[in-house]
């Protein structure tokens, strides 16, 4: 019991801890903006994201020389 | 579809800035929904995340009443399709912690911040420590926008 309690509460100082290192100006910008806006955002990142990768494949298969 | 989002684009709609992959819901699974569910997902060809292919899978009413949660690949994306979440709760005990959301021309529910971080500290997950740092500090940023 005293080994779970510990691991709460070192779980919560973590959490603590992240909590400083976020970045609110990210934040703050995403909450002037409706639900809609949001998942939007979120989409124009995935698309970025994928592109990324597909541009990473593309060139891992040129170092391969396939 | 009797649903709530949860998760991590539960988490961008409340303004996270982190980037998810997939999709996690919380479904009612009462017979009728359950047929609903079945029909609508069959049509973008849902099969197991990581099961080998060619396995006897039917995305049917009776594969969903013999399970309770599932982590799917479809033709829209990865889904996560869940009876329950970790610490025990299902969709209508989240019911009263989701609010309402119009995004793309449709209505649906999704569950609170409170209640997001209260499921993600219940899962216990490590991967999940800096999603809930910055969905405490989300909960702090729209308080003060409020107050």
């Amino acid at each position: 019991m005293l080994r779970v309690m510990d691991s709460v509460a070192a779980s919560t100082d973590t959490v603590r801890a992240l909590m400083q290192d976020v970045d609110r100006s990210l934040l703050r910008v995403n909450l002037k903006l409706s639900f809609e806006e949001r998942a939007r955002k979120h989409l124009r990142v995935l698309r970025t994201v994928e592109e990324l990768r597909r541009a990473g494949k593309k060139q891992r298969q040129k170092s391969d020389g396939r | 579809v009797d649903f709530i989002l949860i998760g991590g684009m539960a988490a961008i709609l409340h303004g996270s800035a982190r980037v998810t992959f997939d999709v996690d819901v919380v479904y009612l699974r009462s017979r009728e929904n359950i047929q609903r569910l079945a029909d609508c997902l069959a049509h973008y060809k849902p099969y197991f995340r990581e099961a080998p292919p060619g396995l006897p899978f039917t995305w049917d009413t009776k594969t969903i009443r013999s399970g309770l949660n599932f982590t799917l690949t479809t033709e829209l994306g990865d889904i996560d399709l869940l009876g329950e979440v970790a610490g025990g709760e299902r969709y209508s005990d989240l019911l009263s912690h989701s609010l309402e959301v119009e995004a793309f021309g449709v209505h649906f529910k999704c569950v609170d911040v409170r209640t997001l971080i209260r499921i993600k500290e219940a899962a216990g997950r490590a991967k999940d420590r800096e999603a809930i740092a910055e969905l405490r500090v989300l909960l702090e940023e729209s308080e003060k926008k409020q107050s």
